[in-house]
């Protein structure tokens, strides 16, 4: 592995103030997919700023009413453990469980697997299909964004360097989702295809389709929520086949994963608006 | 020979000899081990797949601080070695795959070494590449090697029989066109070698090889030195599955650092260089044509097979060896011509795996004989018990089938998954699927010798030691030589050490390959154990006055069998012959060799003394909008001739079927221009706990004549028909049969979508 | 530059200046020698480097050491205690878990993890929670069945305290 230097700033005035005088560094939070891309050489980063020192970026809280602040440092194993999200929010549990290892989903974090903005990322399907907003801390201040606003290419995201994610939030946990992973192997995989479908559990349904793996971001198909809200759930399969932008790699062709998404969005909304 | 019921270790389960250090993190494997004034060596490869060189620059590497020594193919005897004697250790005037070794480096540091590589300049003249066999095999192609007339390396071909009376006499004839993919042995322990040359000019190589005598002779050979200079001394070896069986350029690497160095060089891949430097399993295209009477009688086999051998001849290039013997042997057919070409890419080169080209070919057969089942419908079990060896046949081939339990392990594994009920039942997205297998179980005369020594010694506490020239890879061999030299000597089996020392003291071995070890090692050791047992009872009849014939030993101890109250410790006759003038040591020897032959030009000649058999019957269920396959239950029942360790046996036929269904439905390398896509293992997917459904083994004892204690060899054939079987079980699933491996739901997917359009 | 860390590892406390770039494994093997953490592929992939960090399974590859500075660590090398095996180490070579033993440390500690925090994990638990530790050789069936014998082994020493 390349050499680097190593920082552990305690907060985040001072994790911003390393990030300003050494450009070339880059955040360590979970360190589960960074040190593989530095060990492959994918980035060489001078510096590694370990940030999981600041407390205010941990923690899995209630907010408002309904709504969940997940501190960017919770690990997935908390994820897949905690008491409040398993109850409120057992789709990002179920998510996360799906992910890795037991080794890795101890270290691993929501807020990298968010920032990574890997098409594939497993926790961001059941994000979106929740509204989730981001916290980010920016100029001494903290921003809100919508997740549905954050991503912009695979690996890019709308973050600008000295701006940390700071916490994802959930502002209405009052709905019902499935996400469903398409993988070959039982575990140890990425998905191939990932769809989120969520619906308010009280009101009109208001429902969320979300596609994983199938464009250069996750993407929202308000085509097929609006034929779901309608009841018209092959249409909405339909709809998000249609929407799909999906690529040839290693894990699968464009045109299989093409041939799921049907099922598997027809899967994940029988799940959520049976009764 | 004791009967059954009198075996003390026999059949018991017995645990690992190896198993305490292993548990506890003290079991040193070669990537572990450091010695003294150690420098570390690494190797650049080829940036190119095909390429002249025009010229290797590597001034700078040499003068980066912490470099020692800095070699390319000009500081090498340029011996070729392998079969056909095509490979270099360094490559000399032109690359052929991306695999190829260019120049090494030794450092004080792997870090070091690995920034010297990056100061290396190679420039090349990029060639014509061809990685397609067929391709290859055009007029116009470009040539591996040059000074050959064309990409043919070899070809395999032979006729039993007459094909022409044989489809003469077919009333049904299937064809089809079958293929299999490039796959990576996946040993959790990656490669790792240190050369060390003493002060005798004799080199000491530390490293993982499955056959540590052969590999003398080639590693002296590629030297230019004595094969008395080579010394192996083998670590524990973190997996084998053939990928250790012949000697790598990187190893010859290490010596020549280290000869340059004066100093001993490790060299050790990652997770990377082990997928993309490590021999494959070679992908084969076979058009097989199979043909049988109305009544289900088999009547002619026809197997025509492309092999891509990449860019050098090692064991790849012969895997037909074992594939010619599934093509005569699977099942009784009076007619079988076989032809397979060998044939040089610039892709990867092929290997030796678990199982030797029978997986492949056996993948083709068994859909086959499903086909023509339906097609005279008749159950396909009935067919195949109706095609099945039977004991006391000899084939066209030469081959002698001597003990054969096939029929009871189609019966059994089809039992254990209701197989004739629900074979024929329709309409749920559930299939059943089987598939035999057979493979050598009695050694393989490959070689001109199919020989293994081993010696048998018993100290003055009798304490016993086995010192034989067998390879523990993992498998439990050394396991299954104490059970049986305890078992013949009448001694507990904790009083037995297996001595795993080097070449020097080790006598010689083929090595672990070809399911040989219990068969060939058993049979030496036991012989050898006999022999001691003789010599102790000799001594211990001068003592207790009574004749060698009437003593026998029990728990390490001799008695008298008229008067059990006769008797002596083991310890103590040991001594008496210590503790005398022109005493003796207590000790035995033997070396076995199997009472079969080497093949003639025909492909005749039964090449194992007995010959394993099993069946894999499988329930799966297919997701016919994903395509995605769920594997319920495999039963997997085994001919194994006796026994010897449950747990072994067992161990053997759960990681077998594990690898089977890794080969069958998610393991594939990816290549692109000879480039490997996806060398980890998150995308070389290799089955996970979650991956592994329900597997049932059963053994069927058919107590072999020629085995120790009735045993036959049994590595291979456990992960010989599981692919097959579950293409059968998709098909009996879904009506769609998958000619492709792996079965990947795209595949099932895409030929659902076909059938439903017709 | 070097970063001083201070570490427990299988109970010894240990100071060390290290590189930023070594991770917990390389500290392991190389500078304290204790091979007996393998790495089967350095990318997480493979669980063979598994060690207890605080209690928690971690691949020591993906966890660099300065990280883990203040931390208790447990390898394998730490399980017996003298010559008296572990239980999950006795059940390993008992039920035959083992065959060329490249995999057997990570699989341990990782069952280890898993069985201090539930003493009666289901088979669907144990094999998600070993589904990051691959091997080759076993098919793993005899690993789950070594974790199941060993959890059933702690319950029923629970359930004789308790009477």
């Amino acid at each position: 592995m390349i050499q680097f230097e190593y920082g552990c700033p305690g907060s985040l005035m001072e994790t911003t103030s390393i990030l300003r005088n050494n450009p070339e560094a880059v955040l360590l939070a979970g360190g589960t997919d960074i040190l593989v891309r530095i060990k492959q050489g994918m980035i060489q980063p001078a510096m590694l700023v370990d940030i999981k020192s600041i407390t205010e970026l941990h923690g899995i809280s209630s907010i408002e009413q309904n709504g969940l602040r997940i501190g960017a440092l919770t690990t997935l194993t908390e994820l897949v453990e905690n008491d409040l999200i398993r109850n409120r929010c057992p789709v990002l549990s179920a998510a996360a469980l799906s992910m890795a290892c037991v080794q890795v989903r101890n270290r691993a974090t929501i807020g990298g697997n968010v920032a990574n903005a890997s098409p594939a990322a497993d926790t961001v399907p059941p994000l979106m299909a929740f509204d989730a907003e981001l916290e980010i801390f920016a100029d001494e201040d903290i921003k809100r964004v919508p997740i549905g606003e954050f991503f912009t290419a695979p690996g890019e995201t709308v973050l600008q360097e000295n701006e940390i994610l700071t916490a994802i939030l959930i502002p209405d946990t009052a709905r019902k989702a499935h996400y469903i992973k398409h993988t070959l192997r039982e575990a140890m995989d990425i998905a191939g295809v990932g769809v989120c479908v969520s619906r308010k559990t009280q009101g009109a349904p208001d429902p969320r389709v979300v596609l994983g793996a199938v464009a250069p971001t996750p993407i929202r198909v308000p085509a097929a929520e609006q034929f779901l809200s309608e009841g018209k759930i092959e249409e909405a399969c339909a709809a998000a086949v249609d929407a799909a932008r999906p690529i040839d790699d290693v894990r699968a062709s464009a045109s299989y994963r093409k041939d799921v998404i049907y099922p598997l969005v027809k899967r994940a909304s029988y799940a959520v608006f049976a009764r | 020979m004791s009967t059954e019921t009198e075996f003390s270790t026999i059949g018991k389960r017995v645990t690992k000899p190896d198993a305490r250090d292993k548990a506890t993190g003290r079991a040193l494997y070669a990537t572990d081990l450091v010695v003294p004034r150690m420098l570390y060596g690494k190797i650049l490869r080829s940036k190119q797949i095909h390429a002249k060189i025009k010229n290797i620059d590597t001034s700078r590497a040499q003068r980066l601080p912490g470099v020692i020594c800095v070699i390319t193919a000009e500081d090498t005897p340029k011996i070729a070695y392998g079969f056909g004697k095509d490979n270099l250790p360094l490559k000399f005037g032109k690359v052929r795959s991306l695999m190829d070794e260019v120049a090494a480096v030794a450092a004080r540091t792997p870090e070091i070494a690995a920034e010297a590589l990056e100061l290396i300049e190679v420039e090349y003249e990029p060639l014509r590449e061809v990685t397609d066999p067929f391709e290859a095999l055009k007029e116009d192609a470009p040539l591996i090697h040059e000074q050959r007339a064309d990409n043919l390396s070899m070809v395999f071909d032979y006729v039993h029989g007459n094909i022409d009376q044989g489809l003469d006499e077919s009333d049904h004839l299937v064809e089809g066109r079958f293929d299999v993919q490039f796959i990576a042995h996946s040993c959790l322990g990656p490669c790792a070698s240190i050369a060390e040359w003493q002060t005798d000019g004799t080199l000491l190589m530390k490293t993982p090889t499955q056959v540590p005598f052969l590999y003398q002779r080639d590693m002296a050979d590629v030297l230019g030195i004595a094969g008395s200079q080579v010394c192996v001394e083998q670590p524990y070896i973190g997996g084998g599955f053939g990928s250790k069986l012949d000697l790598y350029p990187y190893e010859v690497i290490a010596a020549l650092l280290a000869k340059k160095a004066a100093r001993p060089v490790k060299i050790e891949y990652d997770r990377q260089e082990e997928f993309l430097y490590s021999p494959v399993r070679s992908p084969m295209v076979m058009d097989v044509k199979t043909g049988c009477t109305k009544d289900g009688q088999l009547t002619v086999r026809v197997a025509d097979i492309w092999s891509d051998n990449g860019a050098y001849n090692s064991w790849g290039a012969v895997t037909p060896l074992v594939s010619m013997q599934t093509a005569s042997a699977l099942y009784r057919v009076p007619h079988v011509h076989f032809y397979c070409r060998i044939i040089y890419t610039n892709n990867p080169y092929g290997g030796a795996m678990r199982g030797f080209g029978n997986p492949e070919l056996t993948f083709a057969i068994e859909q086959q004989i499903e086909e023509l089942a339906e097609i005279c419908g008749m159950d396909p079990l009935e067919f195949r018990l109706l095609n099945a060896n039977q004991p006391g046949e000899t084939n066209l081939a030469g081959m002698k089938i001597t003990t054969c339990g096939l029929s009871d392990c189609l019966n059994k594994s089809a039992e254990e998954v209701d197989y004739k009920k629900r074979m024929t039942e329709v309409g749920s997205d559930r299939g059943v699927g089987i598939a035999s297998a057979i493979h050598v179980g009695g050694g393989a005369r490959i070689y001109p010798s199919d020989g293994c020594g081993v010696i048998v010694r018993i100290n003055d506490f009798g304490k016993v030691s086995i010192i034989s020239g067998s390879t523990e890879i993992g498998q439990g061999s050394d396991t299954i030589l104490t059970q049986i030299v305890a078992e013949e000597l009448g001694v507990p089996v904790d009083w037995i050490n297996v001595v795993n020392t080097d070449t020097d003291v080790r006598p010689w071995d083929v090595g672990v390959h070809a399911s040989r070890t219990t068969f060939i090692a058993g049979n030496a050791a036991l012989k050898a154990a006999r022999e001691v047992k003789e010599k102790i009872l000799e001594t211990a009849a001068e003592i207790l006055k009574e004749k060698p014939g009437k003593l026998t030993i029990k728990n390490g101890e001799i008695i008298s069998i008229e008067n059990p109250e006769k008797k002596l410790p083991l310890g103590k006759a040991i001594r008496s012959k210590h503790f005398r003038q022109g005493g003796s040591v207590i000790s035995g020897e033997y070396y076995y060799d199997p009472p079969t032959v080497h093949q003639d030009k025909e492909w005749r000649g039964n090449i194992s003394a007995t010959y394993g058999f099993g069946a894999h019957a499988v329930d799966v269920e297919v997701d016919r909008e994903t395509g995605k396959i769920k594997v319920h239950k495999v039963a997997a029942a085994h001919d194994v001739g006796r026994v010897i360790n449950p747990v072994g046996a067992e161990g053997q036929v759960h990681g077998g079927v594990a690898m089977g269904l890794g080969y069958a439905l998610t393991e594939q390398i990816q290549l692109d221009s000879g480039r490997m896509l996806n060398p980890n293992f998150t995308d070389y997917k290799i089955p996970t706990t979650m991956d592994i459904p329900e597997v049932v083994p059963i053994f069927v004892e058919t107590n072999d004549p020629e085995g120790p204690f009735g045993a036959k060899g049994m590595g291979e054939i456990t992960m010989v028909p599981t692919a097959a079987a579950i293409a059968n079980a998709v098909y009996n699933a879904t009506g769609v049969r998958i000619k492709s491996l792996p079965i990947t739901p795209e595949k099932v997917l895409n030929a659902l979508k076909a059938k439903e359009q017709k | 530059m070097t970063y001083p860390i201070e570490l427990t590892i299988n109970g010894e406390f240990i100071k060390l200046d290290i590189p930023a770039n070594w991770r917990l494994i390389d500290v392991l093997r190389r500078d304290l020698s204790m091979t007996g953490t393998h790495e089967g592929c350095g990318e997480g992939d493979c669980g063979a480097c598994t060690v207890l960090v605080n209690g928690q399974a971690v691949s020591s590859c993906l966890m660099l050491a300065v990280e883990a500075n203040g931390c208790e660590i447990q390898t394998i090398e730490g399980l017996a205690d003298g010559d008296i095996l572990h239980p999950i180490q006795e059940a390993f070579i008992e039920v035959g878990a083992i065959q060329c033993g490249f995999c057997t440390p990570g699989m341990i500690m990782t069952s280890k993890a898993l069985l201090d925090k539930h003493a009666d994990p289901s088979e669907e638990v144990i094999r998600r929670t070993l589904a990051g530790n691959l091997c080759r050789c076993t098919g793993y069936e005899k690993i789950v069945s070594a974790v199941k014998a060993v959890s059933s082994k702690l319950l029923n020493q629970t359930d004789s305290i308790a009477e």
